[in-house]
């Protein structure tokens, strides 16, 4: 059984917005909602010895998430692909998920419901094709493939870079990965 | 049953009707739903970035012009009555008859954007029609604003065809001067193009980046393709003051003797003068100038000098009115360090053919020739003469002298955004008899117009071939024109056949247009529709793969080789050596006049944005909701500005308004701006503004008149004052209620 999942190569990342707005235009969102994905742009120390980063915010596809732990309406699910599916007719925008999540990875809809949550777009990856994101990224930044066998290229990747998933502490067990993470982590807009 | 279709066309979001990124076009039941990138295109195999994931969104706009429009009011009033298209082109095509009948040919006017491309199937079916009319005044504020007068100076000092490009492939040392690293195409990964600017290869440099190439950064701010650790250094320069630095890095290098001798020996004329001329251009003359300490230029310059595979990228100037100085050193020291058409130097690019036809310029009779406006100006001249100098168009507008212009056809083109001093232009435009404008959505020139014509987007558009480096690739038709709107091509030859020009343009016949286009390769368009998805490779020829073609590059330079001390220049009254000549408002006049030491200029380019293209969608507007002015935070501090606030931006020219991002990657003493801010976007509800003063764009801020003298380009940097302000009047449209 595979279990797929994501690596953000920091360093491949170059800000441009398309994994942005090429998930609302491949899920034909409606302009003004929330999208799945969010890019972090931070600049830190003094001039000129400045530091930039520029890296995509993705739902993290937790093996142990907390947006389903808070739901109290079932409209938060994991199903039995391990993908985060949001029932909108059970969901009370109660908005328990948004703060629950520690990446601050899900938004409230304009509609006052809960965001979608990232799918890695199962049906393209039934089809054997990586998600969208993965597949419109001009830079090849983010790699896509089973974390369970050693030999795909996401794994070799994550071996090779010494990628790890942001704040494992939150032992959510993410399925997303990134390079530079102890950097990258600390720019992250915290929810709390 | 959902009937859906997969069509293969090129994206439009950067070089509208050029060669770009292969794109997969999902229609469903007749409506163009989503795109993806094309995995077999070439030159993004399957990536977009934000501008072409829009493309539905740019489709649907509901801001667009939907049809014909007649203005009934004064010029500037935008009041418009809905025409038909009949009836708009049999009244245009009447009035240029009337118009060449009374005043000559050479009073019609044609002006067209970046928008349509430059050197394609637009761009010649345009002279084509103007040079069977009978004029040559084919022109815009393009190439006194661009990357084009940087041309002329290549070609004088280094001679080639362009300008040489960075072979990043092979580079181990890549210098990103002044450019956007990417920002404005950063899914195109193969090819920097001969007809844009900023159009960058970020695939290229971070492949090269991770192979351990070093990475420099010479800009103002720290653009994004020098962050996450990848820039090995950052220069953060003065705006204005490029030229000095590159003087100074020539005099380390030659005194450091870090020159490729066996070149300079073989194919320069004039090193000893260059050597002793550039010796008082130390790096510690140009610190206080360039704001950069001089160990960092002398550490950059030793780098450049002694790696042998190092490339410069600097297609727009930092520099416009003192481009002398930057373009004459830049092009002077990858000379001298033997950079030049070498592996990971600069290269000369040749395609491996042209798609053209004829623009029948012989058919423009001798006396629009002579008349051409701005034939004093050596651009214009070393150009060979075939379009006019846009600044001379506007004065001759104004002033009558030598002639008044009467007409102007503008084309995907928003003269009153682009201009320098928008004010002027409004003014010009109110004084000609006859303006009409092709646009897909209003701009602030429409209202100007006598008529507005609203083009379709190029996804709806007919077939359109390009071709870069030896790859044929084509445009299609996704959807049918919507509302009213027309293939602008379309239209032109419809115009052209209601003027009695049907013979000199295929009887209005598209195919056969396109097939005439696509001629001088031997393709037919057939032929290349059925291989819409992956395109036609051309063989390659023997010179594109070529280095060190110096007998072909410099064979017009005197004696065919370069001329270190250039006589040609002299001549026209340039300078024999590069001189740093610095900007009128720059720093060190700022010291010398006690003026406020706060400099200003604008960073060009953009990830989500073509210029001024694209600003109402929806999906770009979110990412950015105002036009931004970037300001050090200390520099915030000091006049008491908090990030998002509105401020107020003053030049001794004008006003403009901006919302604050506080950014800690640029200077202190410089803001930097964005150009082509006006457009609303009703469906987040934020109103449009204005380009004239107190409005959105930055150009009020600028002086037009301060212009390079050889190449005409115009000043970009100048002195300002900040404060905090209240958001800008908003500007009602009126085109929209037809």
């Amino acid at each position: 059984m595979p279990r797929f999942g994501l690596l953000v190569v920091v360093e491949r990342c170059q800000g441009c917005n398309g994994c942005v707005v090429g998930c609302k235009n491949w899920h034909a969102d409606e302009a003004g909602e929330p999208g799945r994905i969010k890019l972090i742009d931070t600049t830190t120390g003094t001039f000129p010895d400045v530091e930039r980063w520029l890296f995509p915010l993705i739902c993290m596809q937790c093996r142990y998430p907390a947006c389903v732990a808070v739901c109290r309406f079932d409209a938060c699910v994991a199903d039995e692909r391990g993908r985060i599916v949001i029932n909108r007719d059970r969901c009370v925008g109660c908005g328990l998920c948004v703060l629950a999540c520690p990446y601050g990875a899900r938004a409230m809809r304009t509609d006052g419901k809960a965001g979608d949550g990232c799918d890695f777009c199962l049906d393209r990856v039934n089809e054997g094709n990586p998600p969208y994101c993965v597949a419109t990224c001009p830079t090849g930044a983010l790699i896509f493939g089973d974390l369970n066998d050693p030999d795909s290229e996401i794994s070799r990747a994550i071996r090779r870079r010494k990628a790890r998933p942001l704040f494992p502490v939150y032992r959510t067990r993410p399925r997303v990965f990134y390079t530079r993470a102890l950097k990258v982590e600390k720019l992250i807009p915290r929810a709390t | 049953m959902r009937n859906r279709t997969i069509i293969p066309t090129m994206c439009h979001g950067c070089s509208y009707g050029g060669y770009n990124c292969g794109m997969l076009a999902h229609v469903e039941n007749g409506r163009f739903t989503r795109v993806e990138g094309n995995p077999d295109h070439p030159l993004n195999r399957g990536g977009l970035c934000a501008k072409g994931q829009a493309a539905v969104q740019w489709v649907y706009n509901p801001n667009r012009l939907k049809t014909p429009l007649a203005g009934t009011g004064g010029r500037g009033q935008a009041d418009f009555r809905p025409v038909s298209w009949e009836l708009a082109l049999e009244s245009i095509a009447n009035r240029l008859l009337e118009i060449r009948e009374r005043f000559g040919p050479e009073t019609i006017i044609f002006s067209k954007g970046q928008s349509s491309g430059w050197g394609g199937l637009h761009h010649l079916l345009w002279m084509r029609f103007m040079h069977v009319l009978g004029s040559i005044t084919f022109s815009n504020w393009g190439p006194s604003v661009c990357y084009s007068p940087q041309l002329m100076y290549y070609r004088q000092v280094i001679g080639g065809p362009t300008y040489p490009r960075p072979d990043y492939d092979n580079a181990d040392l890549i210098i990103e001067w002044f450019t956007g690293g990417g920002t404005g195409g950063p899914a195109r990964g193969g090819v920097e193009t001969l007809d844009t600017n900023l159009r960058s290869v970020p695939v290229k440099i971070l492949d090269r980046v991770e192979q351990g190439a070093k990475l420099i950064i010479i800009n103002p701010q720290l653009i994004p393709i020098g962050a996450n650790g990848r820039a090995y250094k950052w220069l953060p320069i003065r705006p204005g003051t490029d030229g000095a630095l590159a003087l100074a890095m020539m005099q380390v290098i030659i005194e450091e003797d870090l020159v490729d001798r066996p070149f300079i020996d073989q194919w320069c004329e004039g090193f000893e003068a260059l050597k002793a001329h550039v010796q008082p251009y130390t790096p510690e003359w140009a610190e206080p100038i360039t704001g950069l300490p001089a160990r960092e230029i002398r550490e950059v310059a030793r780098l450049y000098g002694s790696t042998k595979q190092a490339c410069l990228r600097f297609s727009e100037a930092p520099q416009k009115e003192d481009l002398r100085s930057f373009a004459q050193s830049v092009a002077t020291l990858m000379a001298i360090t033997g950079h030049l058409d070498r592996p990971g130097g600069n290269i000369y690019f040749f395609p491996a053919g042209r798609l053209s036809f004829s623009t029948l310029s012989h058919r423009v009779p001798k006396r629009s020739k002579e008349r051409l406006l701005g034939a004093d100006k050596f651009s214009v001249r070393a150009s060979g003469g075939h379009s006019a100098f846009f600044p001379s168009v506007i004065e001759a507008i104004m002033t009558g002298r030598p002639y008044r212009p009467r007409a102007m056809l503008i084309f995907g083109s928003n003269p009153l955004g682009t201009a320098r001093n928008p004010a002027l232009m409004a003014e010009a435009l109110g004084k000609l008899d006859l303006v009409v404008v092709v646009d897909v959505v209003r701009t602030p020139t429409t209202r100007f117009a006598d008529f507005v014509l609203p083009a379709a987007t190029r996804y709806e558009c007919r077939e359109q071939p390009a071709l870069w480096s030896n790859h044929l690739s084509l445009s299609q038709r996704i959807i049918d024109p919507l509302w009213n709107t027309r293939d602008e091509l379309e239209v032109t030859l419809e115009l052209a056949c209601r003027m009695g020009f049907g013979d000199d343009f295929w009887q209005g016949d598209y195919a056969a247009m396109v097939n005439e286009f696509l001629k001088p390769v031997g393709i037919s368009l057939n032929q290349l529709k059925e291989r819409a998805r992956e395109g036609i490779y051309l063989p390659r020829t023997e010179i594109m793969d070529q280095r060190e073609r110096f007998e072909t590059l410099f064979r017009n330079l005197p004696n065919g080789k370069i001329q270190l001390v250039n006589k040609a220049l002299e001549g026209v009254g340039g300078d024999p050596l590069p001189v740093y000549h610095g900007e009128r408002e720059s720093w060190e006049q700022a010291e010398k006049q006690n003026r406020p030491r706060l400099l200003f200029t604008d960073e060009h380019s953009a990830f989500i944005n073509h210029h001024a293209w694209m600003r109402d969608i929806p999906y770009l507007r979110e990412l950015q909701r105002h036009t931004e002015v970037k300001i050090h935070p200390q520099t915030a501090e000091r006049f008491g500005i908090r990030e998002g606030d509105w401020v107020e931006i003053t030049s001794p020219h004008g006003t403009m308004k901006a919302v604050a991002r506080l950014f800690p990657g640029i200077r202190q003493d410089t803001l930097m701006g964005q150009h082509g801010w006006w457009q609303g976007c009703p469906t987040l509800g934020l109103p449009e503004t204005s380009p004239l003063n107190g409005g959105t764009n930055p150009n009020v801020l600028y002086n037009w008149e301060y212009q390079d003298p050889l190449s005409g380009d115009i000043s970009k940097n100048t002195l300002v004052t900040i404060q905090k302000g209240s958001p800008p009047e908003e500007v009602t449209p009126k085109e929209e209620k037809n």
